[in-house]
């Protein structure tokens, strides 16, 4: 009797923890009641013009993507004081850390229903705007408000018709605001190589592909940096989507659209099954064998590569600006894009005016859409830049010949630039809507980075278009394909150059592209392309 | 349980109950235990069966602002999409693969590691023994992931510099999608072959020692003993733990494959869980991958009928 109770009590115990759990997204489904924007309590506490933007202070939820270098967004200088000029107070709720679970939370505050009253430095992409936007109409069209109440916004769109056309989507309305870079230099990765590198082993910066792989051969053999060790990365790529973006320009290969695509007379063509992109692979794939290439480049192990750069054990590589290695970029200069096997010289590793177009957006539970409009408004002017970048003329930083000057207790501070900075605003990591000129430029520019910015300057492509948002049907066609091409290509482009994947199977992988539908893709971007012509 | 067992035993002799009024009459009796009882099954109902009601966006075109109730429906054209993407086959096989490996593999070994700790007659080696082997199974997945990384690196790894010294190439293990499978499984049979050969040693501290006297008198040698006595006596462990982990055949581990996973070896190292992930939660594809999901679900449960039904066949246990 015992036994056999014992023997039944361990099996429903073990049925018990068979209890697989299905996973299923659970959502409140709770009917929202359609808030018109303008509802008369909100507009009448509106100011006219100017600050505040409310009389009777106005709390916004807002939901954001933290980078590591932020301070809690609720401690953030420009944040504190934007608050007691406007009287709009924002609501910060578990801003996650990192990149992944950002993405995360903010695909399930969508899929529950759980909106925030604004997405502020959200990395909002296309797709989400498109689903989100014109689909779901869970975030609001922008257009009349920015008519309204955003002259800062507005005079941008009136001058610039490219950041309008960016940040339309396929229906006609806004749903999103960008960063607009008027200044060149902020949209472009520079080309820097080690000028010390190069003086003690008697090399110029190279104009070519032979040239490319003497230097870098060199960097890599005769222990430039002097300590006796072979520690120099002669060529530093931080992960795989550079390969896009460095060296293609060289190859004929542009980034237009926000995709591998060159537009030649009014034809959109995806190269990532051309010819031009198997040399730039198969000249990758020798950089990687001889151990010019970083190794690691593929694992995208950004703070691994950071901690290279910052020591100068990097001999050549592309980045924006000179923030991660501060201490030594005067070992540092810009240089020019080498001159490819077929003569071209362009430097693709550009972005689009507004770009990225996700920095902000309104959602239909935020009760005072006018006020939020003109909250984000500010960052749009001159002015409004200045602030955000720079904080507060005192406090962290002094004019001088009518430039902002960052203070050098923010600037040697000891946990780095970025670190200080991450305390005043969210400059770093970007991403956060505002607009840079050449006025007061970027605070991450400094002269060095201009002046490595002029190497490359005559070397832009004419115009960089930005990422279409397409429309519902084309959305629905078009995402599982290009998930499944983009899969395919990166994991294809990573063996490809690694020499897991011989070029004799050149054939086969442009034919699994066919078979994915790559026409169909290029399709939608043709279509995409003339609809905005 | 064992009271309610009892319990049953008494109230069945008792004759003046008409046997129509028999259950409700226990019920009543024995109040107390049945709303001790109600308790976990409202729990099951509540947190296990409603929330079933969200794989029906596997059906439907999953929309955030209609709720799941009122998405309209797509019938099986996810499933469709699923079926027919290049990478569906990949993606089975590369998931039932390593599990069959696993399985292969890590089910036996704490099985032999507890009868080899079984025979151990100092009992401080004994248990110093149990206790380094089931350490790491408190190491964090996160932490494992970071050890193999450091490792196995071609350059500074223990394991390569090792290679090097006997003249051999070194390799990069963490880049190569042949090696994904051998390092996943047999980093988690060190993990956790301790930890999963306790219940086997308490299945074999129940072993009646006079059986293993008799088999000595016998004149069984030491391999003799295990193979007759100890093996027998936890054959039903075995069984019920096998079961088990048949149920949780495509569950294989999501993060450590997610951590381990990169560009390089994705071929073999991308499975259901981690596709699910990166479309569905990362990629807002909801319903595409609920129905991958339920895919995966459906899988595990035939595979736990079957092997149940098999169980029940061939030996006396079984789940049910």
């Amino acid at each position: 009797m015992l036994v056999k109770t014992r023997k039944r009590m361990m099996m429903m115990l073990a049925a018990a923890l068979t209890a697989t759990t299905l996973t299923s997204a659970c959502s409140n489904s709770k009917e929202e009641p359609v808030t018109s924007p303008g509802n008369t309590d909100a507009a009448s506490n509106l100011t006219e013009a100017g600050f505040p933007i409310v009389n009777e202070p106005v709390t916004l939820k807002v939901f954001g993507c933290k980078d590591p270098n932020h301070a809690e967004w609720g401690d953030v200088l420009i944040f504190k004081e934007y608050e007691k000029m406007t009287n709009v107070k924002l609501q910060f709720d578990e801003l996650p850390a990192n990149a992944q679970g950002c993405d995360e939370k903010r695909n399930l505050l969508f899929a529950a229903n759980e909106l925030p009253d604004i997405f502020l430095r959200a990395n909002l992409t296309n797709t989400d705007i498109a689903r989100y936007g014109q689909q779901e109409q869970m975030l609001i069209p922008l257009e009349g408000l920015i008519d309204e109440h955003a002259p800062n916004l507005k005079s941008i769109f009136e001058q610039y018709p490219e950041v309008k056309k960016s940040v339309t989507a396929a229906d006609g309305h806004i749903y999103s605001l960008p960063t607009v870079r008027l200044q060149s230099s902020g949209r472009s990765e520079k080309i820097w190589i080690n000028k010390e590198w190069l003086a003690r082993l008697d090399l110029k910066a190279p104009t070519n592909v032979d040239e490319l792989f003497t230097v870098l051969r060199a960097f890599r053999d005769n222990d430039p940096n002097g300590n006796g060790k072979q520690d120099e990365i002669p060529l530093g790529l931080r992960d795989i989507g550079m390969v896009y973006s460095t060296f293609s320009g060289s190859f004929g290969l542009e980034q237009q659209m926000g995709y591998q695509i060159n537009i030649k007379d009014d034809q959109v063509n995806i190269w990532l099954k051309d010819e031009r992109f198997k040399e730039l692979l198969q000249f990758l794939n020798q950089l990687y064998s001889e151990k010019l290439l970083w190794q690691d480049f593929y694992a995208g192990d950004i703070p691994n590569w950071r901690s290279n750069l910052s020591q100068a054990l990097i001999g050549m590589f592309f980045i924006q600006a000179s923030d991660p290695f501060l201490q030594v970029e005067n070992q540092f200069t810009g240089m020019t894009p080498i001159v490819g096997p077929h003569g071209d010289q362009t430097h693709s590793a550009t972005g689009p005016i507004a770009a990225p177009i996700g920095t902000f957006a309104i959602s239909k539970v935020n009760k005072n859409p006018e006020a939020a409009i003109r909250w984000v408004d500010y960052f749009f002017s001159e002015e409004g830049s200045k602030f955000f970048q720079y904080g507060v003329e005192g406090e962290t930083y002094t004019m001088k010949d009518g430039k902002p000057v960052i203070h050098d207790s923010i600037k040697n501070d000891s946990r780095g630039f970025m670190a200080a900075l991450g305390q005043v605003n969210l400059v770093p990591g970007g991403s956060f809507p505002h607009v840079v000129t050449d006025t007061f430029g970027n605070i991450v520019e400094n002269d060095k980075v201009l002046e490595a910015n002029q190497f490359i300057e005559d070397y832009l492509p004419e115009t960089v278009l930005g990422a279409p948002i397409f429309d519902k049907a084309t959305s629905d066609q078009i995402i599982p394909i290009k998930a499944d091409i983009d899969k395919y290509v990166r994991e294809s482009v990573a063996k490809f150059i690694i020499g897991e994947l011989s070029f004799d199977k050149w054939g086969e992988y442009a034919a699994t592209l066919e078979k994915m539908k790559i026409d169909v893709l290029q399709k939608a971007y043709q279509d995409a392309y003339d609809a905005k012509k | 349980m064992m009271q309610a067992e009892a319990a049953k035993s008494t109230t069945s002799t008792n004759s003046e109950w008409k046997p129509k009024h028999v259950l409700r009459k226990r019920i009543l009796v024995r109040y107390e235990l049945y709303l001790m009882l109600f308790i976990p099954i409202i729990w099951y109902i509540l947190f296990k069966y409603v929330p079933m009601y969200g794989i029906t966006i596997a059906f439907k075109d999953f929309s955030a602002t209609k709720g799941i109730l009122g998405s309209p429906w797509a019938g099986l054209a996810h499933f469709e999409r699923f079926f027919s993407s290049v990478y569906f086959w990949e993606l089975l096989w590369n998931t039932i693969s390593l599990s069959l490996f696993q399985l292969l593999f890590g089910f036996p070994i704490p099985i032999l590691l507890a009868l080899l700790l079984n025979e151990i007659r100092l009992r401080w080696l004994q248990k110093l023994l149990q206790n380094v082997s089931y350490i790491p199974h408190f190491l964090s997945i996160i932490v494992l992931v970071g050890m193999l990384n450091i490792f196995l690196d071609p350059e500074t790894g223990k394991i390569n510099q090792i290679l090097m010294m006997l003249g051999m190439d070194s390799v990069n293990f963490m880049q190569k999608a042949e090696w994904f499978q051998t390092i996943f499984v047999s980093s988690g049979i060190w993990q956790h072959m301790g930890w999963g050969s306790i219940i086997y040693l308490a299945a074999l501290s129940g072993i009646d020692p006079t059986l293993y006297e008799a088999a000595k008198i016998d004149g069984a040698t030491r391999l003799q003993r295990i193979k007759h006595v100890s093996i027998p006596g936890i054959m039903p462990t075995i069984i019920i733990l096998f079961i088990l982990q048949i149920g949780q055949l495509m569950d294989v581990g999501f993060e450590k494959a997610l951590l381990m996973q990169n560009p390089i070896n994705a071929s073999k190292s991308d499975i259901l869980p981690t596709f699910v992930y990166k479309n569905g939660i990362m990629g807002g594809q909801f319903s595409y991958t609920a129905a991958a999901g339920l895919f995966n679900a459906v899988i595990d449960f035939t595979l736990l009928v079957l092997v149940n039904w098999f169980a029940k066949k061939k030996t006396d246990s079984s789940l049910w």
